[in-house]
């Protein structure tokens, strides 16, 4: 309704507007002059730096996934869990040269609040796994497995290839889900509350055939309902579990024997798994700079970054598997970080800034995950813009991995 | 480093007031160089009551002269429908909210006298800067009156430090006297607790009931560890200046420290709140959660509950606008039941029930002092709601079943209806008996129940929709269900309609709402004679 009140203004009394004036669901038209890009409305010709891809209520800092695109570039693969009418798994396109797609809606979740997680099913189809509340007469807390169509090739088509119930025990929303690809598996997991609480891991084939699946209870401290987890595939395979919200703990996982090896608890917040050594976070005491440290298993000091800028409140989250290492991002040169640097952390401890955007907004900066293919780093990051965030990607030149 | 953990609804809140001013403008750019069209009810008013040609302000919205416009309390830009309460006074009604302030990361608690003549006091700060992480869930708030100037004020809250456990928080506040509102009313805070707590949003709703010797604050704690997972309602007891009438037992959150402490809700959501209470002579009857609610019923005879002998059964909702009305809660004279905000899950028929069963227990994780065959607990149909408790039996009414996906706003079909469940000498409950139909009604907003001494009830709804522009009121036999159309009240807007409260004092019925829009949550209010 507000968007045909400024039309039927704009027509009438002819308004000066800008170059992005307003935003566009797809579909929608824009003013003469004016083109529908990524959600806004830009005027022809013009072509930013960055574009803002997603104005929506939040971003949950774990749900930004990169893949490789088979039309060239990459695919950002975002949940915008609570903007009212609009929650879903949203595929964005990236080209190489920074252009980007139109959001396009793979999977919908009303007005459910769903966590989820995504991993490449194959070269056609992602595999979402979700992890939501029960509605109407239901009882349990679900997870699922969906097969969703990669690169906007099809009409998404939800295809559920696996569902299993567990008792649901309340809460606001769920905890944050995990899931890899490793080889011919997908492993998730997950915190179930009951029984005291404890982290279920599954092995699923990729069509969503239960293989195997083992709990581990939850360490002293982590709660069932702030049980978030995180997995990640080292270069050999090996995997690492980071579970826990205010209390984080992590854990060495051999899946195929169904067990788990809990890392000793060390200074810092976990941000990779190389499998024989963990990468950490760890900031000064205002948090106005880090270091990247790496540990070995037995918590053992491998290396330590020299200090980069930060700022209290961002949340890199998590690095991103890249060769032998993992990308992490945002990195900058002053902590108003008005670029996002990339930085590549080996898994022998080397730390190394491979790539740079230069950011247009001026918002507080929430989170960023990098990702790199053919000399491109490609750059996600999400934004406070008042009450609502603002979902911007960024291309630029990747060199200097060792 | 502190977690930046969560969304919270309050960010599209904050986003929906940036709408509302866009909005605005818009129409006023409109209105000012292009002459639109304007309906009947165009605007609401600018902010010194500014109206197109023909239109006048009346209760802050544009409208034609003479238009019988319900009074806006506050335009806010967010407001969670179980923030909404309303108490009765003497002559006249206290409306109460929270106002949530992210950026300070501390919300106040306000609250406005509605008179008999429909006029607004101006705003009291009931409790100023509560503080509370913006990442987390808002704090719950109960409030209950014990005079016409005294209240107590108890807060439900996620951690504000990076200790998990949550907080529960107990105010005493002091009203100026009626008309002299402007002074501004008085708080303290009377003790805190730390509550055991199951993680990230499981935080209890607070419950104030007033009994026969004071006031009874119920809590529902949830834990895990040791291979169990449990709730637990905890149960003070307070005086009615809102100190505690014993120290605890237990000096911290390795286990209950409330005076009654009960395990309940087995293989049932447990991250829950306490949601409604009545309290029924020798008993009070705590209602847990309100989309798969069931019940406790306290024999307050033995144990720390003391000796409670009320001979009649009211309920100590005060959320819900009712009220205890007797003693010295102000001369309000009604009761009322119903102060959930609804969502979640879609309705059952009745008799569907599930989990449950009778009191006792261990206590298992951390101990207690509970009382184990102190309490009795039953499961209720999924979105049901008690209304009225009374020897031993418990009448509830069931909302329209929900259609399409069973969503909190989809379409509603056929009647409502009212049950009652009877529990044995055993304190074991028997199957739910249909008293009758009602009127089709939604869950969501819950319907308004009002309670009348030898009258019927009064149901307060906006039918089967939402955005129905009118609330109409039902007089209801409790124990035949038989029901008339008594009154209606125009909202003059079809803004879906989150939160009814109403209460009956001295001849008049008093009523509060909550109009929630993208833009904007707007309490509202309107007084009318008592059906």
């Amino acid at each position: 309704m507000l968007g045909a009140g400024f039309l039927a203004a704009a027509a009438a009394c002819s308004p000066e507007l800008g170059d992005q004036p307003f935003t566009c669901a797809d579909g929608e038209t824009c003013p003469e002059g004016y083109r529908c890009e990524a959600g806004t409305c830009l005027a022809d010709g013009a072509r930013p730096a960055v574009t803002r891809a997603l104005r929506v209520t939040y971003i949950n800092r774990s749900e930004m996934y990169w893949f490789p695109s088979a039309k060239g570039g990459a695919t950002l693969i975002v949940n915008d869990g609570f903007s009212p009418g609009a929650r879903g798994i949203y595929e964005i396109h990236v080209a190489p040269d920074g252009e980007v797609s139109t959001p396009l809606k793979l999977l919908s979740f009303n007005e459910q609040t769903v966590s989820s997680a995504v991993v490449a099913l194959d070269e056609g189809r992602y595999g979402v796994i979700t992890m939501s509340f029960p509605e109407a007469l239901e009882d349990d807390l679900v997870l699922a497995l969906h097969a969703l169509p990669r690169d906007g090739d099809r009409v998404p088509e939800d295809v559920v290839l696996h569902r299993a119930g567990y008792p649901y025990f309340g809460g606001y929303e769920p905890a944050y889900v995990g899931a890899v690809v490793r080889g011919d598996d997908i492993v998730y997991a997950f915190t179930d509350p009951g029984e005291g609480g404890a982290v279920v891991v599954v092995k699923l084939t990729r069509e969503g055939e239960v293989q195997s699946s083992f709990r581990i209870p939850l360490p002293d401290g982590v709660l069932p309902l702030s049980g978030d987890c995180m997995l990640w595939r080292a270069a050999d395979n090996r995997l690492t579990l980071r579970v826990g919200l205010d209390v984080i703990r992590v854990f060495s996982l051999d899946v195929d024997e169904g067990v788990a090896t809990e890392v000793p608890a060390a200074e810092g917040y976990p941000l990779f798994g190389f499998g024989g050594s963990v990468a950490y976070l760890n900031p000064n005491e205002d948090s106005s700079q880090v270091s990247y440290v790496l540990r070995d298993l037995e918590g053992e000091l491998i290396s330590e970054s020299q200090p980069e800028p930060f700022t209290e409140g961002l949340e890199p989250y998590t690095g991103v598997a890249y060769g032998a290492g993992a990308l992490v991002a945002p990195l900058s040169t002053d902590t108003s970080f008005s670029s996002i640097a990339v930085g590549f952390m080996g898994p022998d401890g080397s730390f190394t800034r491979v790539a740079n955007v230069d950011r247009q907004d001026e918002d507080d900066l929430y989170t960023a995950r990098a990702y790199g293919s053919e000399g491109k780093a490609y750059v996600a990051w999400t934004t406070f813009h008042d009450q609502l965030m603002d979902l911007w990607v960024g291309v630029g030149p990747l060199s200097g991995v060792p | 480093m502190r977690e930046r953990a969560r969304p919270r609804p309050l960010d599209l809140s904050r986003h929906r007031s940036r709408h509302l001013s866009a909005g605005l403008a818009v129409l006023a750019l409109a209105s000012a160089s292009c002459s639109p069209e304007l309906g009947a009810l165009p605007a609401r008013c600018g902010e010194t009551g500014e109206c197109p040609e023909g239109y006048e302000c009346i209760n802050e919205v544009c409208a034609e002269a003479g238009s019988p416009i319900p009074i806006t309390l506050a335009a806010l830009q967010y407001l969670r429908p179980i923030d909404l309460h309303l108490l009765p006074q003497e002559g006249g009604a206290l409306v109460a909210w929270q106002i949530y302030q992210y950026d300070l990361e501390a919300h106040d608690f306000a609250a406005a006298r509605l008179a008999a003549n429909g006029s607004a006091s101006e705003v009291m700060t009931l409790v100023a800067g509560y503080p509370a992480n913006a990442n987390y869930l808002e704090p719950y708030f109960d409030v209950l009156a014990t005079s016409d100037t005294e209240l107590l004020v108890s807060l439900g809250a996620a951690p504000f430090d990076d200790a998990p456990e949550s907080r529960l928080t107990q105010y005493a506040v002091t009203l100026p006297a009626p008309g002299d509102e402007a002074r501004g009313a008085a708080s303290e805070e009377l003790w805190e607790l730390r509550m055991r707590t199951l993680g990230y949003g499981a935080v209890s709703r607070p419950k104030l009931a007033r009994t026969e010797e004071g006031v009874a604050l119920a809590y529902f704690e949830s834990q895990a560890g040791q291979g169990a997972t449990r709730g637990d309602l905890a149960v003070f007891e307070l005086a009615t200046d809102g100190s505690r009438r014993d120290a605890s037992t237990c000096p911290d959150t390795s286990c209950c420290q409330a005076d009654e402490c009960q395990v309940a809700r087995d293989g049932n959501a447990i991250a829950v709140g306490v949601t409604d209470a009545f309290v029924d002579g020798d008993h009070a009857w705590w209602i847990i959660d309100d989309v798969r609610p069931s019940f406790l019923r306290q024999d307050r005879r033995g144990g720390a509950g003391g000796g409670g002998s009320s001979s009649s059964s009211s309920s100590s909702s005060s959320s819900s606008g009712g009220g205890s009305g007797g003693g010295d809660s102000g001369g309000g004279d009604s009761g009322g039941g119903g102060a959930g905000e609804g969502g979640g899950a879609g309705g059952s028929g009745p008799g569907s029930g599930g989990g449950g069963g009778s009191g006792g227990g261990s206590t298992g994780l951390g101990g207690g002092s509970t009382s184990p065959e102190a309490f009795d607990e039953g499961a209720l149909p999924r979105l049901a709601f008690p209304v009225a408790a009374s020897g031993g039996t418990l009448t509830f009414l069931q909302p329209s079943a929900r259609g399409g996906e069973g969503l909190p706003f989809d379409p509603v079909e056929g009647p409502a209806s009212l049950w009652s469940v009877t529990l044995d000498d055993l304190g074991v409950p028997g199957e739910p008996r249909k008293l009758g139909e009602l009127p089709g009604m939604r869950d969501t907003p819950r319907p308004m129940w009002v309670a009348r001494k030898d009258k019927p009830a009064l149901v307060l709804t906006p039918g089967t929709e939402a955005e129905a522009s009118t609330i109409t009121v039902y007089a209801v036999d409790a124990e035949t269900a038989e029901s008339t159309k008594v009154a209606s009240i125009d909202r003059f807007s079809t803004v879906p309609l989150s939160a009814i409260r109403a209460v009956v004092v001295g001849g008049k019925l008093y009523v509060a709402w909550l109009d929630e829009s993208p833009d904007v949550a707007t309490v509202r209010a309107a007084v009318l004679p008592e059906p």
